[in-house]
C-alpha cells in the first residue's frame, strides 16, 4: 500500500460526531518504537546474560582507585619538612581557619571554645595533645563519641591545615570556654 | 434513516459539572499548599512554628491533592461528560454517580485533615491511612460498577478509543491502590505496610510511577481523544496509531517503576528492566502526542484566538517533553546525577502543570459553555490565563532544572585529590536557595492563572443552571467488524480483561523473583530489629514527614560513600515497614546517620537546626521536646511488627515498656552530662534513638535486645 492511498480515509465508525482517519504511522515513530525495544533487549542481553552485572564490581574498583590515590598523596605529603614545621606554617594556619569554620565550629565553637565537642584551646586533651595525636584524632575521629573521622572528607593536607589552626588557638582563652576534659598535655 | 428507531435520552450533566467545580476549587487549594511548601523551602519560618504546617506535613497534602483531587476530579468530570455521549446512554445509576461524587470529596477532605494532623503511612502519594484507603477502594468500586454498567447498556456497539483508556485507567488504579496499601492496622489511625525494605521499595515505586501513568496520563489521553477532535472539529489523525500506542503504553508503563531505585540495593536486573522499559516508553507516549498534534492539522490558524486550543497545544507539548525527559532520566548514568535532586521536581511539574493542567483547563473551557449553554464570559481573560500559566511553568521548570543540576554537580564534585569538593551538604542548599524563590514566583503565577480561570467560569455560569442535555438517539448502524481489534472494540469485557492482563504482567515479572530472592537474604542472624524506643522514633519520623526531605539509602557509588558512608545493603532494611528511602535530598541522606553525631548534636539540631548548621532550611521541631510518647501503644506496635515477621523476643513482646525505658534513660543520661535535662518520655528522645540506630542494625547480638 502506498502512503497516498491511505491518507485521510475516514473510518466508518462515528460516535458523537467524532471521526477517525486511519493514517499510516509516521516511519520515524515506528523506527523509534522498535529501536528502543531492540536497544532494551540488547542491553539486557549484554549486561545480564553475556556479562556479569556490574554495580558491585564498579564500586569495588572505585574504592580501590580511591585508596591508591590516597596512599600516593600520603606518601607525597609534606616533602622534606617535618610535621612540626608544617604545622607552624602561617599559610597553613590561615587556610585551616576557613576549614575549621565550615567543618568544626558547629561542634567546637567558632573560637574552639567547645560546645558539643570539647574545648580545643586549653591544655587538656582526651586523646592526647601532641601534634601526631591530634592529627590522628581528626583523621580517624572518635566514632563512638560523635567525633567524625575526617580522613575521607578533608584529606591529609587539609587535616594538617586545620590542626595547624587548632594548635594556634592554644591559650587563646575564648569567652564561654567549656570546662577542661581529659589529661593535661605539656610539650 | 428509519425514524422508528429513535429514542430520546437525557444525559446526567450535573455530575460532570460538579466534578468540574471540585477540580478547580481543590486545584486552587492544592496549588496554594504547594506554593506555601515552596515558600517554606526558601524561607523556613513560613511554617509559623506549627507542627501541622511544617514542610514534611504539607508536601504530602499538596501532592495528594494534585493527584487525587485536581487530577482525580478532572478525570471524573471528563469521564461523566464523554462516556455518556460515547455510549449514547445516561449513566447507569444516578445514585451511584452521586455517591461517587460526595464520597470522593469526603475522601479528599479527610485526607487533607488527617495528613495535617500527622496520620500518614509514610509512603509517597499513598500517604492516607488505611481507613481512607478503604474508603477510596469502596468509592472506586462504586464508580467502576457504574461505569461498566453504563458501558454495558450502551447504544453504540463500538467502543471508541477514549473508553479504552478509561477502562485501563480505572482497573489499573484499583490494582495499584489495593496492593500498595496492604497494611496491618495498629489502632485507628496507624498502620504498618505489610511490605518491608527492598520489597516495599519495589511495590511503592511500582505504585508511584504508575499512579502518574494511570491517574495523570491515561485518563487524560482518553479525554484528549474525546475533547480534542470535538474542539478542533477534525477527525482523529490515525486510528492505527491509537491502537498501537494504547496497548504499548499500558503494557510498558507498568515495568518502569524501578527507575526510581537505580543504584540502590534493589536487585540489579530489576533496575535494568526499569531503565530499558522507560526508554521503550518514549515512542508509545509520543504516539499520543503526535496523534493529538496531527489531529490539529489545518486548525493551527485558530490557535491564535482560541484559548481551548492553546491549552491543548501547551498540554501536548509538555507531554512530549516530559515523556522524553523521563526516559532520559532513567538512564543509569544520568540518573546518578539527577536523582534525589530538584531536577525530578522540574520533571514532575513539567508534566503536572504543563500536560495535566493544560488538559484540565482546555477541557474546562470547552465543557462549561456546553454545560451551561452560554458562551465563555471572556476569551481574553482565558488567553491571559494561558500566558500567565505558561510563564509560570517556564519559571518553575527552568529554576528547578538549574537547581537540580547545581545540586547534582556539587554533590558529585571532587578535587584533584579525589575528595569531595563540597563536603558539607549545606553548601549546595545555600547555592540553590535563590532558585527556590524563583520557583515560588513561577508557582504563584500558575496559581493566579487558575484563580482567573475560576473567576471566568463563575462569571460564565452566574445565574444560569446546568441543563442536562436531551438528545435524540438513532439506532446504532450495524457495521460488521473487519479486524480482530474492531471485534475487540465491540466487547467491553474482553477489552477490559486484555487491558488488565497487559498491566498485570509487568508487576508479576518484577515482584515474584524479587520477593523470592528476599527470603535468601541472611537477615535473622545479622540484623536486629528496631528496639521499641527506636520504633517509636521511627513512627515520629514518619509522622513528621522527614522522608519528604531526606533519603535513607546510600547508592552504590563511591562518591556517595565519601559523603555518607558505606553503600546501603538490602538486608539492612528488612524490618523497615514501610521503607523510608525517600525520593529527594533537600537535606542529606540519613541512612548512615547513626553514631555520626553525639546525642547532644541531635538535641540542638532538632530544636534549632540553625544552631548546628548555619543557613539550614530544615524546620525546627521544638514541640517534640514537650510532647510525650504514649507508651501504652508499644505492645500493639511491637505485636504488629512481630506479625509481619520481625523477630522480637518474648521479653520485648511482653513488656516493650521496660526496654523502652532502659534505653531512653541512657540517652537522657548522656544529655544530662552535657547539661540538659529531658524527660525520658519526650518524643525527642525516641527520635534521637531512631536517628542513632540508622545504619547500625547489623549485629550478631541477641535479637530484640537493648542495643543502643
Ligand atoms: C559533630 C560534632 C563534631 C564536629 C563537626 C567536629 N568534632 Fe571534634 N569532637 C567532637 C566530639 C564529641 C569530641 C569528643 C570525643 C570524645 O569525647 O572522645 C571531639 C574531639 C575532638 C578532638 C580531640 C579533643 C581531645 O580532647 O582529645 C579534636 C582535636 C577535634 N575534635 C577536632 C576537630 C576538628 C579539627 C574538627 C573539624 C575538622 C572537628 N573536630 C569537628 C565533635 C565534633
Ligand atoms: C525542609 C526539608 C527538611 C525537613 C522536613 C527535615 N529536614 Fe533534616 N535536614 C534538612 C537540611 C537542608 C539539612 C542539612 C542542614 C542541616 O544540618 O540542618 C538537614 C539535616 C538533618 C540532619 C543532619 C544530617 C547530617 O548528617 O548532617 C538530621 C539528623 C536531620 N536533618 C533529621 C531530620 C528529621 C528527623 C526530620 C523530621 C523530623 C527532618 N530532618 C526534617 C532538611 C529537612
Amino acid at each position: 500500500m502506498k502512503k497516498d492511498q491511505d491518507k485521510d480515509i475516514v473510518r466508518p465508525y462515528v460516535v458523537d460526531g467524532i471521526e477517525e482517519y486511519d493514517n499510516p504511522l509516521p516511519s520515524w515513530w515506528v523506527g523509534l518504537f522498535w529501536g528502543t525495544i531492540v536497544f532494551g533487549l540488547g542491553y539486557l542481553l549484554w549486561f545480564h546474560v553475556m556479562k556479569k552485572p556490574g554495580l558491585d564490581a564498579e564500586l569495588t574498583a572505585q574504592r580501590q582507585a580511591f585508596e591508591e590515590q590516597k596512599q600516593a598523596l600520603q606518601a607525597a605529603n609534606g616533602g622534606a619538612d617535618s610535621l612540626e614545621q608544617r604545622l607552624k606554617d602561617p599559610k597553613a594556619v590561615a587556610e585551616g581557619k576557613a576549614i575549621f569554620a565550615t567543618n568544626c565550629a558547629a561542634c567546637h565553637g567558632q573560637l574552639g571554645e567547645g560546645s558539643i565537642g570539647p574545648n580545643l584551646t586549653d591544655d587538656f586533651w582526651i586523646h592526647g595533645g601532641g601534634p601526631d595525636a591530634i592529627v590522628a584524632t581528626v583523621t580517624n575521629g572518635v566514632p563512638a563519641k560523635g567525633m567524625i573521622a575526617w580522613e575521607s572528607t578533608l584529606g591529609v593536607q587539609n587535616i594538617e591545615k586545620v590542626v595547624a589552626y587548632v594548635l594556634s588557638l592554644k591559650g587563646s582563652n575564648p569567652p564561654n570556654a567549656k570546662a577542661p576534659q581529659g589529661d593535661e598535655y605539656k610539650d | 434513516m428509519g425514524q422508528e428507531h429513535t429514542t430520546w435520552i437525557t444525559y446526567d450533566d450535573r455530575t460532570a459539572a460538579r466534578f468540574l467545580w471540585a477540580t478547580i476549587l481543590w486545584g486552587i487549594v492544592g496549588m496554594l499548599v504547594g506554593a506555601w511548601a515552596a515558600l517554606e523551602l526558601a524561607y523556613w519560618p513560613a511554617n509559623a512554628g506549627q507542627a501541622w504546617m511544617t514542610f514534611g506535613r504539607i508536601r504530602p497534602i499538596h501532592t495528594d491533592a494534585m493527584i487525587f483531587a485536581f487530577s482525580g476530579n478532572a478525570f471524573f468530570a471528563g469521564l461523566y461528560y464523554s462516556l455518556q455521549r460515547l455510549c449514547k446512554t445516561r449513566m447507569w445509576s444516578d445514585a451511584l454517580s452521586q455517591l461517587h461524587y460526595w464520597g470522593w470529596q469526603a475522601i479528599i477532605a479527610a485526607t487533607a485533615i488527617t495528613l495535617a494532623l500527622g496520620y500518614t503511612q509514610g509512603k509517597e502519594y499513598a500517604e492516607m491511612e488505611f481507613g481512607i484507603d478503604i474508603a477510596i477502594t469502596l468509592v472506586w468500586v462504586l464508580m467502576t460498577v457504574n461505569v461498566f454498567a453504563t458501558i454495558a447498556i450502551r447504544r453504540v456497539k463500538h467502543l471508541y478509543v477514549a473508553i479504552w483508556f478509561y477502562i485501563a485507567s480505572i482497573l489499573t488504579i484499583a490494582m495499584l491502590h489495593v496492593v500498595n496499601n496492604l497494611a496491618i492496622p495498629v489502632g485507628l489511625f496507624k498502620s504498618y505496610s505489610i511490605f518491608g525494605g527492598v520489597q516495599d521499595a519495589l511495590v511503592q515505586w511500582w505504585y508511584g510511577h504508575n499512579a502518574v501513568g494511570f491517574l495523570l496520563t491515561t485518563p487524560f489521553l482518553g479525554m484528549m481523544y474525546y475533547f480534542l477532535p470535538k474542539a478542533v472539529q477534525k477527525p482523529v489523525y490515525s486510528y492505527r496509531l491509537s491502537i498501537l500506542h494504547f496497548w504499548s503504553l499500558i503494557f510498558i508503563y507498568i515495568w518502569a517503576g524501578p527507575h526510581h531505585l537505580l543504584y540502590t540495593s534493589l536487585p540489579e536486573w530489576a533496575q535494568s528492566l526499569g531503565m530499558v522499559f522507560s526508554l521503550a516508553l518514549i515512542a508509545p507516549s509520543w504516539g499520543g502526542m503526535i496523534n493529538g498534534l496531527l489531529t490539529m492539522r489545518g486548525a493551527w490558524g485558530r490557535v491564535r484566538q482560541e484559548p481551548i486550543l492553546k491549552f491543548f497545544v501547551l498540554a501536548l507539548t509538555f507531554y512530549g517533553m516530559a515523556t522524553l525527559e523521563g526516559p532520559l532520566l532513567s538512564i543509569k548514568s544520568l540518573n546518578l546525577l539527577s536523582h534525589y535532586t530538584d531536577w525530578t521536581i522540574a520533571h514532575v511539574h513539567g508534566g503536572a502543570l504543563g500536560w495535566l493542567g493544560g488538559m484540565v483547563f482546555a477541557v474546562a473551557y470547552y465543557m462549561v459553555p456546553k454545560l451551561w449553554g452560554r458562551p465563555l464570559y471572556s476569551q481574553k481573560l482565558a488567553n491571559i490565563h494561558f500566558w500567565i500559566a505558561t510563564i509560570g511553568i517556564l519559571l518553575y521548570v527552568c529554576s528547578m532544572w538549574a537547581a537540580g543540576l547545581t545540586e547534582g554537580l556539587m554533590w558529585m564534585a571532587t578535587t584533584s585529590d579525589g575528595l569531595l569538593k563540597y563536603p558539607q551538604f549545606i553548601e549546595s542548599v545555600l547555592a540553590v536557595k535563590p532558585l527556590f524563590w524563583v520557583r515560588l514566583v513561577g508557582g504563584t503565577l500558575y496559581l493566579l492563572g487558575t484563580v482567573l480561570c475560576l473567576y471566568n467560569l463563575v462569571r460564565t455560569t452566574a445565574g444560569a443552571e446546568v441543563r442536562d442535555e436531551r438528545v435524540m438517539i438513532q439506532e446504532d448502524q450495524h457495521i460488521p467488524a473487519k479486524t480482530m481489534h474492531e471485534r475487540l472494540e465491540g466487547r467491553a469485557m474482553a477489552l477490559a480483561v486484555f487491558a488488565l492482563l497487559a498491566v498485570i504482567i509487568g508487576g508479576v515479572v518484577e515482584f515474584v523473583p524479587a520477593f523470592l530472592m528476599e527470603t535468601k537474604v541472611p537477615t535473622v542472624t545479622s540484623v536486629r530489629p528496631y528496639t521499641p524506643l527506636e520504633l517509636e522514633g521511627r513512627d515520629l519520623y514518619i509522622r513528621e514527614g522527614c522522608y519528604n526531605c531526606h533519603s535513607q539509602t546510600v547508592r552504590m557509588y563511591h562518591k556517595e560513600e565519601l559523603r555518607y558512608g558505606p553503600a546501603s545493603q538490602a538486608h539492612e532494611f528488612v524490618y523497615d515497614h514501610p521503607f523510608q528511602w525517600g525520593s529527594k535530598r533537600t537535606g542529606p541522606d540519613l541512612h548512615r546517620e547513626g553514631g555520626r553525631y553525639p546525642d547532644m548534636w541531635h538535641y540542638k539540631h532538632m530544636l534549632d537546626p540553625r544552631s548546628t548548621s548555619p543557613g539550614s532550611i530544615m524546620p525546627a521541631y521544638p514541640w517534640l521536646l514537650e510532647a510525650r510518647v504514649d507508651r501504652e501503644m508499644l505492645t500493639a506496635k511491637v505485636g504488629a511488627m512481630k506479625a509481619l515477621g520481625v523477630p522480637y523476643d518474648a521479653d520485648t513482646l511482653k513488656d516493650p515498656k521496660k526496654s523502652y525505658g532502659d534505653q531512653a534513660i541512657q540517652i537522657v543520661g548522656r544529655l544530662a552530662q552535657d547539661g540538659v535535662i529531658v524527660s525520658s518520655d519526650s518524643e525527642l528522645i525516641a527520635l534521637i534513638a531512631y536517628l542513632q540506630s540508622l545504619g547500625k542494625l547489623e549485629t550478631k547480638s541477641t535479637l530484640g535486645a537493648n542495643n543502643p
